[in-house]
């Protein structure tokens, strides 16, 4: 808990600084928002100004048959099962990382490192032979495996740092009473652990949220398309309606939105956890 | 005997007529994201099911950028659609030279069908004497500017070169940009170079080049064109930034006045829907250049779309009934009037379908036409695109020479 | 003595078993990419026709083409700036929000995240608008503050594109690392800055004393994942740049994209990913232990 604080000079100033800050980084959405309420003319006649009349038409368009919605779930699906995936390997390891330090560390490090660092493009052709050979090209899985499987190793990364902030005598204390490896991670390790776990999930949800490159050349059925494939849709060669295309977005971007404000104090409670070191 | 002979044949003729998927396609286009691409595709595909209800088409749509990907990786992967759009040139004739494309001669040659478009567009989709994909629409490019402005501003049409530049001038000194450019996805650019080139040396440079020509060459005049270019963007006739910006983004300039006149594709007819109140499309052709070598009333013109049929394909029969359907007048014209673009087969582009200023283009200018010259980037192999592509700004924003940034094109051109 | 070996057995089969789900499963997806990169780049292909081998030929082109080495450097750059401007600042950020105004931390906080929950595809085409320069609101801000002389072209001229879009990247991932800070630095507990406060400390003793070395941990974490994000980098310069003009904002990753589907190369593009991955993974590993190095004594339980 932190100590209730003293409103002083520092205080203020920060506050200034921040506001500033926060709205230098804000401003493009809020034009985002009432530039969905022009016609496309207006738009094109001038970008910044507010909008004269208050139009709804560019939801109507965006919204059209609420194709949207559906790629909202499809997005909802690969990540939940991305996620999840990566969670549950993610902490294994990285638990076995800290808690067992076996002599062949390095490697395991050194191979997780390599495979973050590989480009996803040039791994597009041999995961589409891969996926086609499983018969998983334009489906739900065939998205989430990779995309898991390439978030994996950072995530070990995080979950073993997390880990090897952990006293060892922690361990060593179930392991005297006889429990079995599998009971200690179960019961000691894993509570402490929520807040790292909430950690990578959120780091995770958001990074196969905008994911756009897999779902793009994995998935071919309109029905199964995620929000970033979808939102293309908006997005001409020659001609875009602007309007239309910003609404669109932030119909997109209203699903985290609303989720994180819901779930905030939950999330940054998770995130603290409850050792409260004192 | 007979009947063991029979019933071999009987077997066989069973098994062949029994592919996996009869009376099934998949059909792969970018015909998404933009209003009118996708109205005509519903159109032309709602139809198609009523006119071949036996047809199953099994439809990927994907945006324009993303389309390429999606389709570069499905051919990577030994897997390629059964029917799909490509653009004609280098990017056909790479599939081409890898023997992914089915030959089209045998059923162009019958019905009439070849016969049905522009022998210039068909000539763009073939390689060696054989037709690989079916050429479906045709962009030109020329001057566009705003009417009533020029009229306010008692601007004339300029009808050379050097009274183009006189007129730049002109509307420097009225603190509006002359030529509107968004240069980010390089294209827009080669529209200057490739008509300097063709004033200055002709038409078919690059043609020559991918035909395999022995004497290719872009010659000296590819040097001036560059220094010209260069000359432009030193006087600042271009907006500030062009190589940043987006060509809609320089469209919205064109639009709201900034600009005075923009060299763009027909597509800007199009484009200019949204103008605001007042604004009248007016369009006038490349001016001709003193001295110049080659015919002065070419036009920067070439297929922009084309659809092709993969040579894994199981059901070649029904994909070219896909394709003669497509490309029959009543869907093109259809074309015309949903995209305002001219296309590929004759009589399509009427009057009603095109409007004024579209059927004026395809025909006074386009007919009038010495030559009607492809675009070099879409016909030139892919790797010497690239390399086209940063020379021109490199050129552009001063910081490649212009006979080097000639040189390297021409060398690219070359390589095998 | 036999403790301690039956320890280290147990512990041994107890790693295999909690690290084979994990290692096999990214196994199964990434060793066959990464086999088949290494072998395409031996190789010249356009992904229609027949593979030509080349042997290390395209590796030898690698090592001489300027605007590789050029856009990885720019990749490092990235890097940089994103470990001081993206994981530091944050850092900064968020001791603001939970040590001095903690009663604005909540909107803050969401604030920040809003960039992070849109696609970046998206928030490159706002700052497209944002850097026009005609319309565009960073030219208009400049001349309203009496600025104008510093309008440029931004995006289109060679000198400025690479820093617009690297100021782009400041804005547009800072809410992440936030995020993860706020919950770091709220573990740091309070007896530690009552003790230090009693010493006079001020709230700059404060941040740099006890608060950085007390979530060093979160730094080295946070710091890797900047460093791998910005080696990879693809999305935001593709949309703002393209990598242009002429290769004046090219990182590796759009390079990568121009020669394998822009170009057709796809030998040379894999060699350019092989040495990517190659280079990466050897950064981040020297880049993770020197943090270890600086971080150990400096962290509550290592």
């Amino acid at each position: 808990m932190t100590a209730v604080r003293r409103w002083n000079l520092t205080s203020t100033i920060v506050l200034a600084v921040l506001t500033a800050h926060v709205l230098m980084v804000i401003f493009p959405f809020f034009w985002m928002i009432y530039s969905t309420f022009k016609t496309n003319r207006e738009f094109m006649r001038s970008v910044w100004s507010l909008p004269k009349s208050f139009s709804l038409d560019a939801y109507v368009g965006a919204w059209s048959g609420g194709a949207l919605g559906g790629y909202a779930v499809n997005s909802l699906l690969i990540m939940a099962g991305a996620t999840l995936i990566t969670v549950v390997l993610a902490t294994l390891a990285g638990f076995a990382l800290a808690a067992y330090r076996p002599r062949w560390i390095p490697a395991v490090e050194l191979s997780m490192t390599a495979a973050m660092a590989i480009p996803a493009y040039v791994a597009l052709v041999p995961l589409v032979v891969m996926l086609r050979g499983a018969g998983l090209l334009d489906t739900h899985l065939g998205v989430i495996l990779p995309t898991a499987a390439f978030n994996v190793p950072v995530s070990i990364f995080i979950m073993q740092a997390f880990f090897n902030t952990l006293p060892r005598d922690l361990f060593d204390a179930a392991r005297m009473d006889g429990a079995s490896e599998w009971k200690i991670f179960l019961r000691v390790a894993l509570p402490i652990a929520r807040p790292a776990m909430f950690t990578v999930a959120i780091v995770n949800m958001i990074w196969v949220w905008n994911d756009f490159l897999f779902p793009v050349v994995f998935i071919n059925s309109p029905s199964r398309k995620t929000l970033p494939v979808g939102l293309t849709d908006f997005v001409g060669e020659h001609i875009t309606n602007y309007p239309v295309m910003l609404a669109a977005i932030l119909i997109a971007a209203i699903a985290p939105l609303v989720l994180f404000v819901f779930f905030e104090r939950q999330i940054t409670a998770a995130l603290i956890g409850g050792a409260v070191k004192g | 005997m007979r009947l063991k002979r029979l019933l071999i044949a009987g077997a066989a003729a069973a098994l062949a007529a029994m592919p996996a998927s009869a009376g099934e396609l998949s059909f792969w286009h970018a015909y998404a994201g933009q209003q009118d691409k996708v109205e005509f595709i519903d159109f032309a595909l709602g139809e198609f099911a009523k006119a071949h209800p036996e047809v199953k088409l099994e439809v990927v749509a994907a945006e324009q950028s993303a389309y390429k990907t999606k389709l570069n990786t499905a051919m990577a992967s030994g897997n390629p659609p059964d029917v799909f759009y490509t653009l004609p040139g280098g990017f056909l004739n790479a599939f081409v030279k890898g023997g992914q494309m089915y030959a089209l001669d045998e059923e162009l040659a019958r019905d009439g069908w070849r016969d049905s478009f522009l022998e210039s567009a068909v000539s763009q989709t073939s390689k060696d004497g054989h037709t690989y994909a079916v050429p479906v629409d045709v962009d030109s490019v020329v001057f566009w500017y705003d009417k009533a402005r020029f009229a306010e501003n008692g601007w004339t049409v300029p009808k050379t070169y050097e009274e183009l530049l006189a007129l730049a001038e002109k509307v420097k000194g009225e603190g509006l940009v002359p030529f509107s450019l968004g240069n980010k996805d390089s294209w827009p650019a080669t529209f200057w170079f490739q008509y300097l080139e063709m004033r200055l040396k002709g038409s078919g440079v690059v043609s020559a080049f991918v035909n395999g020509d022995p004497d290719a060459t872009l010659g000296a005049e590819a040097t001036k064109a560059m220094e010209k270019l260069a000359e432009l963007a030193k006087q600042e006739y271009f907006p500030i930034g062009f190589n940043g910006m987006s060509d809609q983004e320089a469209n919205m300039l064109f639009l709201n006045g900034q600009a005075a006149m923009m060299l763009n594709g027909t597509w800007q007819i199009g484009a200019s829907a949204d103008a605001p109140e007042g604004f009248e499309l007016g369009y006038f052709a490349f001016p001709a250049v003193a001295g110049g070598a080659g015919d002065q009333s070419d036009v920067l013109a070439g297929v922009a779309a084309s659809f092709g049929v993969s040579q894994k394909a199981e059901n070649k029969a029904d994909a070219v009934t896909l394709l003669k359907f497509l490309t029959s007048r009543e869907v093109m014209t259809k074309y015309v009037e949903l995209r305002k673009t001219m296309v590929t087969v004759k009589d399509a582009t009427t009057e009603t379908a095109a409007g004024p200023v579209l059927y004026d283009i395809s025909n006074k200018l386009m007919k009038a036409a010495g030559h009607l010259d492809p675009f070099y980037d879409t016909a030139m192999p892919p790797a010497a695109t690239n390399i086209y592509y940063t020379s021109l700004q490199g050129v552009l924003d001063g910081s490649l020479p212009p006979a080097d940034a000639a040189k390297r094109i021409e060398d690219a051109l070359r390589a095998k | 003595m036999s403790a301690d070996t039956s320890f280290a057995k147990r512990s041994n089969r107890a790693a295999i078993l909690f690290l084979s789900p994990a290692l096999l499963f990214v196994f199964a997806f990434v060793a066959y990419p990464v086999a088949y990169a290494g072998w395409l780049s031996l190789f010249r292909w356009d992904g229609a026709s027949m593979p030509v081998f080349l042997g290390a030929g395209n590796f030898v082109r690698l090592a001489g083409d300027a605007i590789f080495w050029q856009a990885l450097i720019r990749n490092i750059l990235v890097a940089l700036s994103a470990i001081v401007l993206q994981v530091f600042l944050a850092l900064a950020i968020a001791y603001c929000l939970v040590r001095i105004v903690p009663a604005f931390s909540r909107i803050f906080l969401f604030f920040y995240l809003v960039p992070v929950m849109v696609s970046e595809i998206c928030i490159g085409l706002l700052w497209r608008f944002m850097y026009n320069p005609y319309f565009g609101l960073v030219n208009a801000g400049l001349s309203a503050i009496g600025l104008g002389g510093l309008k440029r072209g931004w995006l289109g001229e060679s000198e400025t594109a690479f820093t617009a879009v690297v100021v782009v990247m400041s804005f547009t991932y800072l809410g992440l690392y936030v995020l993860l800070f706020v919950a770091a630095v709220r573990n740091v507990p309070e007896s530690v800055y009552e003790a230090a406060e009693i010493d006079g400390a001020g709230d700059f003793r404060k941040f740099f004393s006890i608060t950085v070395p007390m979530v060093w941990d979160a730094v080295r974490a946070n710091s890797l994942l900047a460093i791998i994000g910005s080696l990879k980098t693809f999305s935001l310069v593709f949309v703002l740049t393209n990598g242009g003009p002429n290769h004046a904002s090219e990182v590796v990753s759009t390079y990568l994209y121009k020669m394998g589907f822009g170009s057709f190369e796809m030998g040379y593009a894999a060699a350019i990913g092989f040495a990517q991955m190659v280079l990466t993974a050897l950064g981040a590993w020297i880049a993770f232990r020197y943090m270890k190095r600086i971080g150990a004594g400096a962290g509550a339980w290592s």
